[in-house]
């Protein structure tokens, strides 16, 4: 499987986890990577984090798609790190996608949007906003295995606050009065 | 007479079952909230039946032990549970093996349904949409009966842990 990578600038190998892992196509086509776009093999992959770094949740500057030996297609995508074009905001909308559509189920997510809160310890942390089908019945099993798959996101991603989750349908999401 | 979480949760589903009028956001709140003191008096009494004796539930020290676990210690504690690498603290004790599957869930549901319980209560920015409600009551009954699945051995240390570190 190949990893996504948010990275920052700076001079330290980077500690943190990857966003996602998907296959070498789900990469190609949601993460816009080219051929064109390889920047070099895994060994001299430039994984920055600065120890200065700014420390809101999203002071990521680029995003690396990483290809294992296994998952290499040759002579077209050789094993390696590519960096994608897209920003690191819509990088992990769709890392976040993919990730909880694994766990809830691929016809239950039609969407996926993210922001910035505190958690009630006032530590910085995101909320995930799930768009559903009126349909969709995500069952409690599900919505555990989602939430635990948040915090491990978080913790791997060095946020210490608690991620929030909620569902809702587009209606839902135009409602704001009783 | 301690509070039955089943019967938490099917208040719960009360709250947010359609009606054939829109949910309001006080009962979508209150359903949020409740989920989560279905959970955490599952875990006290466990606790506290561990500690002083499932016999003695009508005696004041039982009653002491149950009213000193606070919510704070506990979600820290399923924090680090729930890490890939939990702290120092926790570390010494963490079985071999890991920590059980179902004790991860349980953890991870007590964690995010605490934040949810937190802005239900008192976040008047807070707009429950009835699928998430839900979903968070859904949640809260797959916790329970995970809770309930954990083996003895891990309920042990998890307690222990929560009255001691």
């Amino acid at each position: 499987m190949v990893e996504v990578w948010p990275v920052y600038e700076g001079g330290v190998s980077a500690v943190s986890g990857p966003w996602a892992r998907l296959s070498l196509d789900d990469a190609i086509a949601l993460f816009q990577i080219r051929p064109e776009d390889f920047v070099g093999s895994s060994r001299d992959a430039p994984l920055f984090r600065t120890t200065d770094r700014n420390l809101s949740v999203f002071g990521y500057k680029y995003v690396l798609i990483m290809v294992p030996e296994d998952d290499q297609r040759l002579p077209e995508w050789p094993a390696g790190v590519y960096r994608s074009p897209l920003q690191p905001e819509e990088a992990f909308d769709i890392a976040l996608k993919h990730r909880l559509s694994d766990v809830l189920g691929r016809q239950n997510v039609i969407r996926v949007q993210h922001g910035y809160i505190s958690d009630w310890n006032d530590r910085s942390t995101f909320k995930v906003t799930v768009v559903v089908p009126p349909e969709a019945r995500i069952a409690g099993e599900a919505s555990l295995r989602a939430n635990t798959s948040l915090l491990e996101m978080a913790s791997t991603s060095g946020i210490s606050g608690v991620p929030t989750l909620q569902y809702a349908t587009e209606d839902e999401l135009g409602q704001h009065e009783d | 007479m301690l509070l039955n979480p089943d019967h938490l949760l099917d208040q719960a589903d009360g709250l947010v079952a359609l009606v054939g009028v829109r949910r309001r956001q006080a009962d979508l709140r209150r359903a949020m909230s409740v989920t989560y003191y279905a959970i955490f008096h599952a875990v006290v009494t466990d606790f506290t039946d561990q500690l002083v004796g499932q016999n003695q539930r009508a005696s004041e020290q039982y009653a002491m032990v149950y009213r000193s676990v606070m919510h704070k210690e506990l979600s820290s504690l399923c924090e680090e549970i729930v890490k890939p690498k939990p702290n120092d603290k926790i570390r010494p004790y963490i079985p071999i093996g890991g920590f059980d599957n179902n004790l991860v869930g349980a953890a991870t549901a007590i964690v995010a349904l605490k934040e949810k319980r937190h802005s239900a209560d008192y976040d008047p920015l807070f707009w429950v949409t009835p699928s998430d409600a839900i979903a968070t009551v859904g949640m809260g009954r797959a916790a329970l009966g995970q809770w309930r699945a954990v083996p003895a051995a891990q309920r042990q240390v998890f307690n222990l842990l929560l009255g001691f570190r």
